[in-house]
């Protein structure tokens, strides 16, 4: 084999980013076939957003043997079926992207058709009646989907709210365990090869040096290597996303424990809340030239339910990705890798996606650019999907209530967007991905939830009125029986969070 | 408020597989609108070739619009196709096989040449891990299993067809099924301000539709006279001129369509059961033309083969290199995704659109899987020679790029074809990757070494337990269906 094979990968930056690829490399090749180091510091905090997830999340849980139980209840997760969004179409606004399809399974004709040649609304009920995951994160019930296709019971998927923290402590322990070391320190100098143009090593403030054959650069936004190093360059999208602040900030728990995670827009950006089993994440997204600091702040005040618990958190941004991904022999993963805001909870899936193709692509030792390429190809497509999937939301607005919503509404956006817009709105037709990560269950709840209607619909007849109130009414008993989401939480799980 | 619909009703002009498979898509899709008429003008259209050889995808095709695969396995004058056996391109290695079905197992996550790879032997013989690879050696067929437990169930199959008897059978399900047929040719083609507003047959008889599919082939009547802007890929490969023959067919007869390449060009062998096709594909531009038994193939695709109320599908849309074995594949893409898409306005830009950019996309694929066998070739002749340094994709070149750097397809949105596809045209072709997936090393290399051998016994051993062809086709003529 070739000497410049990659013996050994040196993480930057803990983290959710930094411990998910530790834990992955170290399942990957195990037996320490490869030495893996993260280097972290106490000193700089991890940013820790991200706590709700999207369905994805399980298969790389499974992809480690982590046990879902055990998992629930060291990072104190919660079931999530849905994402409510408050406000955003209209103010009074309430509806739900669930992780589930709308309408009979099965059905030639898609349900967003039938629903509107069948009166819509005011004859068949609100859509929300024709998703089990709506109906049943409505009435705060969970039980796992079912295994058997032909039952109306698998056709929804589940996701975790859970304690980014907790998560990043609890891969730390895997990892370790399967050889990963890590050590304490900052960095402070980093080392390239003249010739290649790769990184060599790193230097730690207390004088030690790293050397690796590969470098992971989850050191959140700065990009210590990939920007600081490497200048990879970034695409700045904060004209169509023009929220650039956060402010994070937990609060007690009210006792009830709703399966799904909430968007409601505000002035000049949006605030969620993330009901965990112990406390509520909640967090105010927003746009600095619409809105001062103290102003979000006090917003997002109004908003807890339960009491805050400890110091807001302050987070800046700017919308976009990184140029390359993977630049020379360093891969950014996390935030050092680009920031879309969580709106639709896809900061972990994004991390996810780019552990994944990186395992697939890991370097074999020739340092042959077609990998690089075919990475950066492949996350580029997935960066700017999800970017055209969270820029419908703001566009797809009748507010004009404040100056914020007025540029949203009237912001021009990317063409790959553009067109996707026009073929709902002039026939109904939602382009989806054949590889991506929203499908057409997303795509229909955010346009028929933000007043998207088709102007043309499709020929063929749905099904008869009185079938679809049936198949509605079928929901709701179905969701009857599942039991309340806290008494759904693994026994574990809620053993620990008693 | 929305409207629902103008679409009262819809013309095919062409009676060949393409235009008859359309009107039976259609019927199925709008089997609770009756009201919505659909004709075929029949006598337009591609003069049918002897014999089809048609990739599984005509299976999918089948089993949306409900035929039978096996009855018209028996009642077409066909035989079954497990893959494609391809002769002389490579000048070291005798032949390989492109096998329809699974190849191998994974490893978890690893695929199947990886583990040939990291075993160091295997990746010639890749498709003699594959039940198709190995009963296509054996001349062997059963139709396959529907029990996953079985490994008969790992195999997949395509048609070899008698395409007169076929478009006989289609015609007659889709008369039974209430598609309307219309005799004549066309003979004027009424434009209006870029739409085609009625045609007039040979008879003087005048034509209207809310929406016409232009199924003539590649003369591609209706989108000719339209005007659609076509990409030209004659440059891609000077073997653009056809020549069929007949034989009398084999005592054996092969579950597979043989492609040989020869000095002046290759060929398609056809396998009926009663008699062998060939389609001869040769030099342009050193072929004798005056001959007129020769055609000569256009090829290339129309960059917008959805254009106003008309809509052009099969040959009229893309006519790709044979050797692509993409035009089933694309077919049934464009039915599969047609019923979505019915018009309900006179304008249909949006469903214009949005098929335009699949097809698009589709076409790309087809093309390059033609140029991955022209451009990995490794004949001396100079016609050849000429093939393998005509223009390729930079989506061809990377792909190229990443399977030679490590064995890994690259990904591709709206392929055609399969990752198994894709390897085996590499790995047949001599193309073999410098390295592989670094978890395959980690597997033992004992372990390894007996489960590829275990997989390889048991396609040899599973061809061995099955009827030969023509035994396999009598018996399904005598009513034996699969488990």
């Amino acid at each position: 084999m070739s000497d410049n094979r990659v013996n050994r990968v040196l993480i930057i930056g803990g983290g959710t980013a930094g411990w998910m690829t530790a834990a992955a490399l170290s399942n990957r090749f195990p037996n320490q076939q490869i030495q893996v180091e993260l280097i972290e510091s106490e000193a700089i905090g991890t940013v820790g957003v991200g706590e709700s997830t999207i369905p994805h999340i399980r298969y790389f849980n499974a992809s480690l043997g982590i046990d879902e139980a055990d998992f629930m209840a060291r990072t104190k997760a919660t079931y999530k079926l849905a994402i409510e969004f408050r406000d955003w179409g209209r103010i009074g606004d309430r509806y739900m992207h669930p992780f589930g399809a709308f309408g009979v399974p099965g059905d030639p004709v898609d349900f967003h058709h039938q629903w509107q040649a069948g009166g819509g609304e005011a004859a068949l009920g609100p859509l929300d009646t024709y998703s089990l995951a709506i109906r049943m994160a409505r009435k705060h019930r969970f039980r796992a989907p079912a295994a058997d296709p032909r039952d109306l019971a698998s056709t929804y998927a589940y996701a975790f709210q859970f304690d980014a923290g907790l998560y990043a402590r609890y891969l730390r322990a895997y990892a370790e365990a399967r050889g990963v070391v890590r050590t304490e320190g900052r960095i402070n100098n980093v080392q390239l090869d003249g010739e290649s143009g790769r990184v060599r090593s790193v230097s730690l403030e207390d004088g030690q040096h790293r050397d690796a054959d590969f470098f992971i650069d989850c050191s959140g936004f700065r990009g210590l290597i990939t920007e600081g190093a490497l200048s990879s360059g970034y695409e700045d999208w904060s004209h169509w996303l023009p929220c650039d602040r956060a402010i994070a900030m937990p609060s007690s728990s009210t006792g009830d424990l709703p399966p799904f995670t909430r968007a409601t827009a505000l002035a000049a950006g949006w605030a969620w809340r993330i009901p965990l089993q112990h406390r509520v994440g909640n967090g105010h997204v927003y746009a600095s030239r619409f809105m001062d600091d103290d102003a979000a702040e006090t917003l997002l005040r109004e908003q807890l339910e339960g009491e805050p618990l400890g110091e807001p958190n302050r987070l800046r941004f700017v919308a976009g990705k990184r140029k390359r991904q993977w630049n020379a022999n360093c891969v950014a993963i996390g935030l050092s890798s680009g920031f879309l805001e969580p709106l639709e909870s896809t900061s972990i899936h994004l991390i996810q996606s780019a552990i994944g193709h990186l395992l697939d692509l890991f370097p074999t030792g020739e340092w042959n650019p077609v990998e690089t390429e075919e990475f950066n190809r492949i996350m580029d497509r997935e960066y700017t999907r999800i970017r055209d999937f969270l820029i419908l939301h703001y566009k797809a607005t009748e507010r004009d209530d404040t100056p914020f919503w007025q540029y949203c509404q009237t912001m021009s956006v990317p063409d790959s967007l553009a067109e996707k817009m026009e073929a709902f709105r002039e026939r109904g037709l939602i382009e989806d991905y054949e590889q991506g990560v929203f499908l057409k269950p997303s795509w229909q709840a955010v346009y028929l939830g933000q007043h998207i209607h088709p102007r043309r619909l499709d020929p063929r007849p749905g099904r008869p009125k009185g079938e679809m109130r049936a198949f509605a009414h079928e929901l709701d008993r179905l969701s009857d029986l599942m039991p309340q989401h806290a008494d759904a939480l693994p026994r574990a799980a809620a053993a620990a969070a008693g | 408020m929305a409207r629902t619909t103008s679409l009262t009703s819809i013309l095919i002009v062409g009676g060949g597989p393409d235009g008859w498979l359309t009107a039976l898509a259609l019927r199925a899709a709008l089997a609770a609108r009756p009201d919505i008429r659909i004709a075929v003008l029949k006598d337009e259209g591609p003069t049918c070739v002897p014999a089809l050889s048609a990739s599984p995808n005509l299976r999918r095709l089948h089993a949306r619009i409900g035929l039978d695969d096996l009855e018209i396995l028996i009642s077409c004058g066909a035989s079954a196709r497990l893959g494609r056996a391809f002769t002389g391109f490579v000048a070291d290695a005798e032949s390989f096989i492109l096998p329809h079905g699974e190849v191998g197992a994974r490893w978890g996550a690893i695929q199947f040449h990886h583990q040939l790879a990291a075993l160091g032997s295997g990746l010639a013989d890749y498709a003699a891990h594959s039940l198709a690879g190995a009963a296509i050696e054996l001349g062997r067929f059963a139709p396959p299993s529907r029990d996953p437990r079985q490994f008969l169930s790992t195999l997949d199959f395509g048609f070899h067809l008698d395409c007169a008897a076929y478009v006989r059978r289609l015609r007659d399900t889709a008369l039974a099924r209430g598609v309307e047929s219309r005799t004549g040719r066309v003979a004027e083609i009424k434009i209006e301000k870029g739409r085609i507003a009625a045609l007039v047959d040979d008879g003087g008889v005048r034509h209207e539709a809310d929406l016409y599919i232009d199924a003539t082939g590649p003369d591609a009547r209706l989108a000719t006279s339209l005007g659609m802007e076509k990409e030209d890929w004659g440059g891609d490969t000077p073997f653009r001129l056809e020549q069929t023959r007949t034989e009398p067919a084999a005592a054996l007869l092969p579950p597979a369509t043989g492609i040989a390449a020869t000095p002046t060009g290759w060929s398609m062998q056809i396998p009926l059961p009663d008699r062998t096709i060939t389609r001869q594909f040769s030099n342009v531009d050193t072929t004798d033309c005056d001959d007129t038994s020769w055609t000569r193939l256009e090829l290339g695709r129309h960059l917008k083969p959805w254009t106003g109320n008309c809509l052009a599908i099969g040959a009229a849309a893309c006519q790709p290199d044979p050797i692509s074995d993409a035009e089933f594949a694309l077919l049934a893409r464009t039915l599969e995704r047609l019923p979505g898409l019915l018009p309900s306005d006179d304008a249909m830009l949006a469903e214009a659109g949005s098929h335009n950019k699949k097809f698009a996309q589709e076409c790309a694929a087809a093309r390059d899987l033609a140029r991955l066998v022209g451009s990995c070739q490794t004949r001396p002749e100079p016609a050849w020679v000429a093939a393998r340094s005509a223009p390729q994709s930079d989506e061809l070149r990377h792909a190229r790029a990443l399977f030679e750097a490590r064995g890994r397809v690259a990904d591709r949105e709206h392929d055609l074809f399969g990752d198994t596809t894709w390897v085996a045209a590499w790995l047949g072709l001599g193309i073999r990757p410098r390295q592989h997936d670094p978890l395959a090393d980690t597997i033992d290399a004992a372990a390894l070494a007996a489960r590829i051998n275990q997989v390889r016994q048991m396609a040899d051993q599973t061809a061995r337990s099955l009827p030969d062809h023509r035994g396999a086709l009598k018996r399904l003529q005598a009513g034996a269906r699969p488990a």
